[in-house]
């Protein structure tokens, strides 16, 4: 509530700051203007085009399914893996035994090809939502993963002795000393995480599922609709930009408010 | 009677010897000055006596109610302000919230802290104003032992001066027991009633000095002469590796 109340206050102040990143994105915008006037509309629609596409795309009931089957599928596998990585890597990080055994583990899930992950999903779950859910999991966990464990196993020792010496409680002692040092470190982790989360959905559909927005791309591909594929791209990178500027990184802010800038 | 108890406690790092045979003791309303050069074991022995390290060969025994500890950093939460910092043993001892708050504003104003200080992190406030939270943090607590590691090292003159008034009204003359780290004979003679003198290699007690006038009898002259004795005599100078005392 308190986080909600001082998100609201900050907001106009962050959202002035956000000119800077608006200016880049428009740059960005004019390159790939650029990229349509040398190549052609038919390898490169110019972005005028894909943003008619788009507004014409999410007019359409169809196109919103879409965006909401991915974003459920993207959703659940990003939860799933921030509530499992979280978890197991604060416990592993507070056990150097623990921390040591996993660092192989984490090497070979950060270094499986997603590509692999969605085959093998194939093989076990068929063309269901299980699949993107199942990838997503998977290639988002090392990241939260090793997030949690690093948080975890920097906890300052001086500060430990500390809460000792006030006769902190366990609850005490979890909360208010080794969770804000924890969050400083899961939260960036949950951040690369979500985008994480986005990019494997859309190859996971793509690959194996008939419907959301990958399989759209699919369909815009054989069709050699280069605008609509644009279109989907622009709205995919939108949504991520919307959620992760106004929504996370405020949040991220609030929590962070104690650290030196 | 409250007493603490410390007997031929050593205690080693690894193969080097820091703390060789210590004893102590500290009765309640008394105020005890631990002094010795840089790195002896000063630390080490507070530690000791807080159950922070384990104990490996000696005793130390205590039967004082409350024990507060101050270190010689602040080690303040870096995510909590001032004020949440202060309340933090309060809180432990699941004091009423108001109440937490009521007295942890009071004793971060006493401590010289503005109103608006309080409110700020930890990494805005300069190095005396966080170590005045970190007394505060101890202080708060009002226990019957105090065991502050170099309380007053970053404070100017002014302060040190209002804080050693309150130290005095509010622990000394409330009966209350303290054993404090300090590098500043001065001050060492103006608060304590006896002063342990430490050496190093390795951290022993080499002498016990016992201070008979009443700590609210002294004033600056006898501070001022009494701390010029203690600093001829020649263990202290042997101690702090001065020259022998008068040459040339
Ligand atoms: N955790 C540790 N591990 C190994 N050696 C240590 C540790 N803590 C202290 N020492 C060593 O023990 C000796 C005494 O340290 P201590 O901190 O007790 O000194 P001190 O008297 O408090 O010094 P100062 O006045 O500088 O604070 C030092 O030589 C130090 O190197
Ligand atoms: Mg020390």
């Amino acid at each position: 509530m308190n986080l909600l109340r001082l998100w609201l206050r900050d907001l106009p102040a962050y959202l002035w700051s956000g000119w800077g990143a608006i200016s880049s994105l428009f740059l960005l915008l004019a390159l790939w203007q650029w990229g349509n006037q040398v190549y052609g509309d038919l390898v490169f629609p110019a972005p005028l085009d894909a943003f008619i596409v788009l507004k014409k795309l999410l007019l359409t009931e169809q196109a919103r399914t879409e965006l909401l089957t991915t974003g459920w599928r993207a959703f659940a596998g990003f939860i799933i893996s921030i509530i499992i990585g979280s978890v197991l890597g604060i416990t592993a990080g507070l056990s150097v035994t623990a921390s040591i055994m996993s660092r192989p583990i984490v090497t070979v899930l950060v270094g499986m090809p997603p590509i692999a992950w969605i085959v093998l999903a194939l093989l076990w779950f068929g063309a269901t939502d299980m699949t993107p859910i199942f990838t997503v999991t998977v290639a988002c966990f090392p990241i939260v993963f090793v997030g949690a464990l690093q948080g975890a196993r920097t906890l300052d020792g001086s500060l430990k002795d500390m809460a000792r010496a006030f006769k902190l409680p366990p609850y005490m002692i979890f909360l208010d000393v080794y969770l804000p040092h924890i969050i400083s470190y899961l939260f960036p982790a949950w951040i690369s995480a979500l985008g994480m989360s986005w990019k494997i959905v859309v190859m996971a559909e793509l690959l194996a599922t008939s419907d959301g927005v990958g399989a759209a791309l699919a369909v815009s591909r054989s069709h050699l609709d280069t605008s609509a594929t644009m279109a989907w791209i622009v709205a995919v990178v939108g949504l991520l930009l919307i959620i992760e500027y106004l929504l996370l990184e405020p949040v991220k802010r609030q929590i962070e408010r104690w650290r030196n800038e | 009677m409250k007493l603490l108890n410390v007997e031929q406690v050593s205690h080693s790092f690894g193969i080097t010897e820091v703390l060789k045979k210590v004893n102590l003791k500290i009765k309640s309303g008394q105020v005890v000055a631990l002094v010795g050069p840089s790195g002896c074991g000063k630390t080490t022995l507070l530690h000791l006596c807080a159950g922070l390290l384990n104990l490996t060969s000696g005793h130390i025994s205590s039967n004082f109610e409350s024990t507060a500890f101050m270190f010689q950093e602040p080690r303040l939460l870096p995510w909590k302000n001032a004020i949440d910092n202060i309340a933090l043993g309060l809180k432990a001892r699941k004091v009423a919230k108001k109440k937490i708050k009521l007295i942890s504003t009071e004793i971060g104003l006493t401590m010289g802290l503005a109103t608006d200080d309080l409110e700020k992190f930890p990494h805005e406030l300069s190095g005396g104003m966080q170590q005045r939270v970190a007394l505060a943090r101890a202080l708060v607590l009002q226990p019957d032992l105090l065991l502050l590691d170099e309380p007053f090292s970053a404070l100017d003159i002014g302060l040190k001066t209002e804080l050693y008034g309150l130290l005095i009204e509010q622990f000394i003359q409330r009966n209350a027991a303290v054993l404090m780290i300090t590098h500043d004979l001065m001050e060492a003679v103006r608060l304590s009633d006896c002063i342990l003198l430490m050496a190093s290699n390795p951290g022993r007690i080499v002498k016990e000095f016992f201070l008979d006038k009443s700590i609210s009898e002294r004033d600056d002259s006898w501070v001022y002469q009494t701390t010029a004795e203690l600093i001829q005599t020649k263990e202290v100078r042997n101690s702090f590796e001065l020259t022998p005392a008068i040459s040339t």
